[in-house]
C-alpha cells in the first residue's frame, strides 16, 4: 500500500519540472572540470590518464553490501554457470538508486529455495562520515526467494509511481509489484507472467503504443532437472579435449516471450502473433529495446548464444519484422556466429543515433555496430574496441560517460564459464577468472579516412579494481550517491558483488536527468533524451533490461565537460510529445515530467 | 665386387664351362669357369680376358662376350666393353643379363636415351635388377612416360618391396590429383617403414596440399614428436590444424616452427593467416610484414597482409596491398576478398558488390564472401539478391561446419563438436 504523503510526493512530481541540486553536490566537483567537451579530431592526442588516479573503489563490504552469488564450485551443469544479473532501482521513491542482487541454486539445492537468498539493499545515503550505506530488506519486502534466478529488469509496471521488478528464473519468473511501503507482493500469478523453462533476459516496453508497458522474455535452452546431460559425457561437453558442462549446442533451445500487457494487471502472450517468438529455439539472452530508426516504434534486439542474433524491427499494429542479417547484427563479419551475452546501446559518437555493442564468447571478438540510420555497420575493429576483448567471455557491459567528459565509453564484464580451463592451454583465450575491460571514448578520428570514434583500453590504468581476474556476469550502471559521477554494481558468479563507487577526482560537469512519464508510463520507458551543450549533442534512451540480464539507472546521466550549462535538452516521450527546456545548469539532476510540457 | 656380380658371373660361368667336345683335343689349356672367376674376383684384368678371348677364339659364346663386356667396362674400357655386349646381344638378342650391362654401361658414360632404349628392351624380356628398374622408372618419368614408370615401380613394391618405389608412385598419383591413390600408397610404404621421416613427411605434404587435415596430423604426430628440430613439421603442424579449425595450436605450432627458423616466409605467413582468422590484426600485420621482408612480392603475404589492414580500417594500406596482390594474380580470391572489404568499410557499396560477386565466382564456398555481398545488396535495396546470397551463406556455413565437425571427429579432435 502506499501512503497518502507518498502519493503526493508522487502527485507532485507528475505536476512539476523539478531541478534541484542534490545534497552531495557540494563534493561535485565543479572545479575539477578538464578539458574540451567536444573533443573533435584533436580527441586522440588527449593526454593519457595518470596510471596513479582513482577511478574506482569497492565499497560493497563496508557500504554494507555483502552478497554473494551461490553457484556450484564446478559449474557440471550449464544451468550453474550463467547466472545471475543485477539492478539499480529506487524502490523508496527516495532519490537514492537502491540494489537488488539475483542469487540462484543449484542442482544439488535445486529443490531448497531458501538456500540462496537474492537480495535487495536499500540505498540509506550518505552517512556522517560521508560514505554510503545500504540495508539488505529483501526477506521484509518479499523478494528474497525468486526460485532459481537468473536476471532481472525494472519498470513501473503498473503506472503507479513506484518502480516494479521482474526476475527471470529457471521455472517461473516473478514479477514483484512495488507497494510503496518497502514491500513487494508477488503477481506473477495473476499476472500470468510465469513464463516456465529457462528464462533470461528481460525488458518492459511499450512497443503497441497502447499506454501499457509489455514485457519481452528470452529464454535460453530447455532443460529437465531430473534429466540432465552428464558432465564431459558426450560430444558438445568437451572444450579443447577437456571434459566440461554440456551445452547450449548439443542441447534443446527453447522459444522466447512477448506478453502484451492488457490494462488490467493481466498480460497476454502475443510471441507467435507478433512474430518474435523464436521458433527455431535460439539460445537467448541479453536484450534491448530500442528505436533504432526513430521511426517512433521500439525495436528489439536479442543477443543470442552460439546463434545469430536477432533484430526485430516493429512495424507497428503489434508485428515485428526480424532483420538482423540484411541490419548486418546477425552474426560477425566473417559471417560467424558469435556467442552473444550482454548487450549495451548508446550514441557513443553524438549523432542522435542508438548504437549496439554486444560481449561475446573467447575469441570472438565483441561487436560493436555503429547505426547508419537504418541498417548497422560493425565498427568493432575500426573503432579499436575489438582486439582487446579477444580473449575474453564477456558479459555484462554498458555504455557509460565515467569522466563526464561528453563522450560515452565503455565497460565490459568477463569470466569464463568452464573452471576447469584453469589448467587447461587456451592459446590467446584468457583462464576462468578474467579482468574487466573499460574503454575510453577518445571521440573522432579518421582511421583509414573513415571518420569514426576511436576506443582505447584503459582498465590497467586504474589497478586491480578493474584488473584483478574475477567471474563475472551482471552489470548495472548508475549514480548511487548522486554526485553525478557513474558508479557500478556487479554480481560475481559464485562470489562477493562489487560495488565499484566512481572517485574520479577529475570527473567533469554533468546533468542527471529523470524523467516521469504520464498516466501509466511513469518510468517513460522508451523516452529519449537529447542535451545540447555548444556543438555537442548528447541521446540517451530510457530502457529497462540492460546488459546482461540486468537494469541500469532508469535515469539518465550526461557527462558535460567543462559547459557549465546545458544550452537545450528535449525529451521525446514514448507517446509522441516533446518536452524542451533551455539554459541548464550543471551539476544537478533535473527532473522532468511529461504533463508539465 | 658385390654379391650380385659375383652370382651374375656364376651363371655366366656355367654357361661357359668347356664341355667335352669331338674337336676338343687340349681342353687343359683353356682355364675353367672358376679359375676365370678367381683372376676377376682378383681383379686380374688382363689375364681374365685372355681367358675369355681363348674361350671365345674357340666358340662366340653370347655369355662370354657378355663376361668379356663386364671385364672391359671394370678397366673402363667402354668403347670394347659396349662391342662385347654388343656382340652377345647379336648372338642372343635374347640375353637379359648383356642388355642390362649394356644399358648400366650406357648409363656410366651418361648415354641415357641409349639407356633407356635398352633398359624398355630388358624389361620387355624379364623383371630388371632392382637398381635397373628403378632407373628406368626415372628415364620412363622424365619422358614422360608415366604409365611405363609406374609399371616399373608397381613392379619394384611388389618385388623388392621398395618403399621409395611407393613414395614414387605415391608422388606420382600426387601430381595428377589421385590423392587417394598417393596416400594409399604411402599407407603401404608406412606399413614396411613405419617411422620413415621421408614417408610421414611426403604423407603430411601430400594430405596438406589436397587440404586433406586429418591423414596429415595423423602423419604428423609421430614425425614431429621424432624430429621435434625440424621447422617444417612445426609449420605443417600448423597448417593441418588451421584446417581443423584449431587456431590457437595452429598458431601454438607457427610459433614453434618461427624458433626453429625465424626467417623462413612461409612459417610467417601460414601464422599471420592463423592470426587474421582469430581477428588479431595488429599481430598478423607485424608478422606478415615481416614475411614481406623475406620474401616481397609473395602474393599471398600480400593477400594476407591486405586482409589485416583492412581488419585494422588502414583501408588505404589495405586496397594498396591487395591491389599489389591482384596486380601478380587479378583471380586472387583473399585479396579480392579484403579489397571487398575495403569497399564495404568505405561504403562504396556497388564497388564492393562487384569486387564480392568476383570473390564468388572465384571462390564459391567463401561463406564470408556470401554474407558481405548480401550486406552490400541490402544496402544497395537490393533485397531479393541479398536474400540469395544469405541463403547460399547460411546453406555454406552450416555445410562447412558439419564438414569440420565431421573432420574432428575423424580425430577425435574435442569428439568432433564443440558446446560453444
Amino acid at each position: 500500500m502506499k501512503t497518502p504523503t507518498t502519493m503526493l510526493i508522487l502527485a507532485t512530481m507528475l505536476t512539476l519540472t523539478m531541478m534541484w541540486p542534490i545534497a552531495s553536490l557540494a563534493q561535485a566537483p565543479q572545479a575539477q572540470a578538464k578539458g574540451s567537451q567536444a573533443k573533435g579530431s584533436q580527441a586522440t592526442q588527449s593526454p593519457p590518464t595518470p596510471a596513479s588516479e582513482v577511478l574506482f573503489r569497492d565499497i560493497a563490504e563496508q557500504a554494507g553490501v555483502q552478497f554473494e552469488h551461490r553457484s556450484a564450485p564446478e559449474k557440471k551443469y550449464i544451468l550453474e554457470s550463467m547466472a545471475g544479473g543485477v539492478a539499480l532501482l529506487d524502490v523508496n521513491n527516495d532519490g537514492w538508486l537502491d540494489i537488488y542482487l539475483v542469487n540462484s541454486l543449484t542442482v544439488a539445492t535445486a529443490s531448497q529455495t531458501k538456500t540462496a537468498p537474492s537480495a535487495l539493499y536499500l540505498n540509506k545515503g550518505l552517512g556522517a562520515d560521508g560514505e554510503l550505506t545500504f540495508e539488505n530488506i529483501a526477506s521484509k519486502a518479499g523478494v528474497a526467494y525468486p526460485g532459481w534466478g537468473m536476471g532481472v529488469c525494472v519498470a513501473d509496471v503498473d503506472g503507479d509511481g513506484w518502480q516494479d521488478f521482474y526476475v527471470t528464473a529457471v521455472g517461473s519468473n516473478h514479477l514483484y509489484r512495488n507497494q510503496g511501503d518497502g514491500t513487494f507482493i508477488d503477481t506473477t500469478r495473476a499476472s500470468g507472467l510465469g513464463a516456465g523453462g529457462w528464462s533470461t533476459g528481460c525488458g518492459f516496453a511499450d512497443y503497441d503504443r497502447d499506454g501499457h508497458l509489455d514485457l519481452f522474455v528470452s529464454r535460453y535452452v530447455e532443460v529437465d532437472l531430473d534429466n540432465l546431460p552428464v558432465f564431459g559425457q558426450g560430444k558438445t561437453c568437451q572444450f579443447r579435449g577437456i571434459a566440461v558442462q554440456c551445452g547450449p549446442r548439443g542441447l534443446p533451445g527453447t522459444t522466447d516471450l512477448l506478453f502484451h500487457n492488457d490494462g488490467n494487471g493481466h498480460f497476454t502472450d502475443v510471441s507467435k502473433q507478433a512474430g518474435v517468438d523464436d521458433p527455431d529455439g535460439y539460445f537467448g539472452l541479453g536484450i534491448a529495446w530500442f528505436d533504432f530508426n526513430s521511426d517512433g516504434w521500439l525495436d528489439l534486439f536479442v543477443a543470442n548464444d552460439s546463434n545469430p542474433n536477432f533484430f526485430y524491427e516493429n512495424k507497428g499494429k503489434g508485428r515485428f519484422e526480424e532483420a538482423a542479417f540484411p541490419l548486418g547484427v546477425a552474426v560477425s563479419e566473417d559471417g560467424g556466429e558469435q556467442g552473444g551475452m550482454g548487450v549495451a546501446i548508446g550514441d557513443y559518437e553524438n549523432k542522435g543515433r542508438p548504437d549496439l555493442f554486444v560481449t561475446n564468447f573467447a575469441e570472438e571478438y565483441n561487436a560493436l555496430y555503429q547505426n547508419k540510420g537504418d541498417y548497422f555497420t560493425d565498427v568493432s575493429f575500426r573503432s579499436a574496441s575489438a582486439p582487446a576483448s579477444l580473449p575474453f567471455v564477456g558479459w555484462g557491459t554498458a555504455f557509460l560517460d565515467f569522466d563526464n567528459d561528453g563522450w560515452l565509453d565503455l565497460i565490459v564484464v568477463n569470466g569464463h564459464v568452464y573452471p576447469q580451463l584453469d589448467n587447461a592451454n587456451l592459446g590467446a583465450s584468457a583462464a576462468y577468472r578474467q579482468r574487466r575491460l573499460l574503454y575510453r571514448n577518445l571521440g573522432l578520428a579518421s582511421p583509414g579516412a573513415v571518420k569514426s570514434v576511436l576506443f582505447e583500453e584503459v582498465a590497467g590504468r586504474f589497478g586491480p579494481i578493474l584488473t584483478d581476474e574475477r567471474v563475472s556476469r551482471g552489470l548495472a550502471v548508475g549514480d548511487l550517491d548522486n554526485d553525478g559521477r557513474l558508479d557500478v554494481v556487479i554480481n560475481n558468479l559464485g562470489g562477493k558483488a562489487q560495488v565499484l563507487h566512481n572517485q574520479m577526482a577529475t570527473a567533469s560537469n554533468w546533468l542527471l536527468v529523470k524523467l516521469t512519464g504520464k498516466a501509466k508510463l511513469t518510468s517513460a520507458i522508451g523516452a529519449t533524451v537529447t542535451v545540447r551543450t555548444g556543438e555537442l549533442t548528447q541521446s540517451r534512451i530510457v530502457r529497462s533490461g540492460t546488459g546482461y540480464l540486468s537494469q541500469d539507472d532508469l535515469r539518465q546521466h550526461f557527462g558535460l565537460g567543462t559547459a557549465s550549462k546545458v544550452d537545450a535538452l528535449e525529451v521525446r516521450w514514448p507517446s509522441g510529445s516533446i518536452t524542451k527546456r533551455t539554459n541548464i545548469d550543471a551539476n544537478r539532476l533535473i527532473v522532468i515530467a511529461e504533463d508539465a510540457s | 665386387m658385390n654379391v650380385r656380380r659375383i652370382l651374375t658371373l656364376l651363371w655366366v660361368m656355367s654357361a661357359i664351362t668347356p664341355t667335352a667336345s669331338p674337336a676338343d683335343t687340349t681342353p687343359q689349356e683353356l682355364p675353367t669357369a672358376s679359375e676365370i672367376l678367381e683372376m676377376i674376383e682378383a681383379k686380374r684384368w688382363q689375364p681374365a680376358e685372355q681367358a675369355l678371348r681363348a674361350l671365345l677364339a674357340r666358340e662366340e659364346a653370347p655369355q662370354v662376350y657378355d663376361l668379356l663386356g663386364i671385364v672391359h667396362s671394370q678397366q673402363r674400357r667402354f668403347k670394347e666393353a659396349e662391342q662385347a655386349y654388343t656382340r652377345a646381344l647379336e648372338l642372343d638378342s635374347g640375353l637379359l643379363s648383356a642388355r642390362q650391362h649394356l644399358a648400366r654401361l650406357y648409363l656410366l658414360t651418361q648415354r641415357e636415351t641409349e639407356a633407356a632404349t635398352q633398359l624398355r628392351a630388358a624389361a620387355a624380356q624379364g623383371p630388371l635388377e632392382r637398381d635397373l628398374a628403378t632407373k628406368l622408372a626415372t628415364l620412363e618419368l622424365a619422358a614422360g612416360n608415366v604409365a611405363n614408370a609406374e609399371y616399373q615401380l608397381r613392379d619394384l613394391a611388389n618385388r623388392f618391396q621398395s618403399v621409395q618405389s611407393l613414395l614414387s608412385l605415391a608422388r606420382i598419383a600426387a601430381r595428377q590429383g589421385q590423392t587417394n591413390g598417393a596416400l594409399e600408397h604411402l599407407q603401404q610404404a608406412l606399413e614396411l617403414a613405419p617411422n620413415s621421416e621421408e614417408v610421414l613427411a611426403t604423407k603430411a605434404r601430400t594430405a596438406l596440399a589436397a587440404r586433406l587435415p586429418v591423414p596429415a596430423l595423423i602423419a604428423l604426430a609421430p614425425l614431429v614428436r621424432m624430429h621435434p628440430s625440424v621447422p617444417e613439421y612445426a609449420y605443417m603442424l600448423g597448417v593441418a590444424r588451421m584446417q581443423v579449425g584449431e587456431l590457437a595450436d595452429a598458431i601454438e605450432a607457427f610459433e614453434a616452427a618461427l624458433e626453429l627458423d625465424p626467417k623462413r616466409a612461409l612459417t610467417l605467413i601460414g601464422l599471420g593467416l592463423a592470426l587474421n582468422q582469430q581477428k588479431r590484426h595488429a599481430e598478423a600485420k607485424e608478422v606478415l610484414v615481416r614475411s614481406l621482408g623475406l620474401a616481397p612480392d609473395n602474393i599471398e603475404a600480400l593477400a594476407a597482409l591486405a586482409e589485416s589492414k583492412a581488419g585494422l580500417t588502414e583501408l588505404d594500406a589495405a586496397e594498396q596491398h591487395a591491389r599489389r596482390a591482384l596486380a601478380q594474380d587479378a583471380n586472387h580470391a583473399t585479396a579480392n576478398l579484403a579489397l571487398g572489404m575495403v569497399w564495404m568499410h568505405r561504403g562504396n557499396y556497388a564497388e564492393a558488390r562487384e569486387v564480392l560477386a568476383k570473390v564468388i565466382r572465384l571462390d564459391p564456398r567463401s561463406a564470408k564472401a556470401h554474407y558481405q555481398l548480401s550486406l552490400a545488396y541490402a544496402r544497395l535495396g537490393e533485397r531479393e539478391a541479398s536474400q540469395k546470397h544469405l541463403q547460399i551463406y547460411q546453406n555454406t556455413l552450416k555445410e562447412d561446419v558439419e564438414h569440420l565437425l565431421a573432420v574432428r571427429q575423424q580425430i577425435d579432435l574435442d569428439s568432433g563438436d564443440t558446446p560453444r
